[in-house]
């Protein structure tokens, strides 16, 4: 799938289509930031939404769409109400039971060689977002968020 | 990835010349700082004052940089730009790192070795 750029959608969202990959994860991410700017969020509230959608984007790259080379990533996003609206689509593998996984936050021990170098990912995107839910449907993963400002700040 | 490292004598500087440390480059980080501070002296001090964004995956490159330098050496961080600081409070990694405002706190009293 092309990079076609932002969308505008019926509804007031605007919708990136994103290529499964990390260099297109950073590219989705700073048009992101621009529709949000645009759209009248402040630089803190684009700097949290920028993290969770970061992470999001990120795990549905390593894990739903491990090794397809033709998957489809969508973001419909747009701000409302002083929050940052995210929906993101893919038609990969769904998420472990059908759930979100639980993010508790990696623990860290006193031994160096034990400190944790991942699992970062759900603990930040469940502390800094203000809505979560999943739902998986004909094949896609539906993962929709919102985040509003001083969150976790 | 643009790493670039100044030696102080008991300590090696590396400044992170890059705006993010992400899912796309987190490796070549790692690998890169493994190069620079391979013979490091016992502290690494690495500047991210040009760093705007660092996400779980650049933040497992900079824990894992840490764990490469083994219990004798220490890898500390300055300048800490806001987001980034947010992301080691968040997590909890500011207890494991020693952080500095900047590097003129991290290096005072150190002369920079030509």
């Amino acid at each position: 799938m092309s990079h076609e750029g932002p969308v505008p959608q019926s509804d007031g969202l605007t919708r990136l289509s994103i290529d499964a990959t990390s260099d297109a994860v950073r590219t989705a991410l700073a048009e992101a930031c621009g529709i949000w700017a645009s759209q009248a969020a402040d630089p803190d509230l684009c700097a949290a939404a920028e993290q969770v959608l970061a992470e999001v984007l990120n795990n549905v790259v390593e894990h739903a769409q491990a090794g397809k080379s033709d998957g489809t990533v969508l973001l419909d996003t747009a701000v409302r109400g002083g929050k940052v609206h995210c929906a993101v689509l893919d038609d990969g593998v769904e998420l472990p039971d059908l759930q979100l996984p639980p993010g508790h936050r990696a623990v860290i021990g006193d031994d160096l060689h034990s400190l944790p170098e991942g699992g970062f990912g759900w603990f930040m995107i469940r502390a800094m977002t203000h809505s979560l839910s999943y739902d998986r449907a004909n094949g896609w993963n539906h993962l929709e968020f919102s985040i509003i400002h001083n969150k976790s700040a | 990835m643009q790493l670039e490292r100044q030696d102080y004598g008991e300590a090696i500087l590396i400044t992170v010349n890059e705006p993010r440390i992400d899912a796309a480059v987190a490796i070549q980080f790692k690998d890169r700082l493994r190069e620079l501070a391979g013979d490091s002296p016992a502290r690494v001090v690495l500047d991210l004052k040009k760093v705007e964004f660092l996400d779980s995956s650049g933040l497992g490159a900079v824990v894992a940089a840490m764990k490469y330098l083994g219990s004798d050496r220490k890898l500390e961080l300055a300048g800490l730009t806001k987001t980034v600081e947010k992301v080691f409070r968040l997590t909890r990694m500011d207890t494991v790192f020693k952080i500095h405002n900047n590097t003129g706190e991290a290096l005072a009293g150190l002369a920079h070795v030509a």
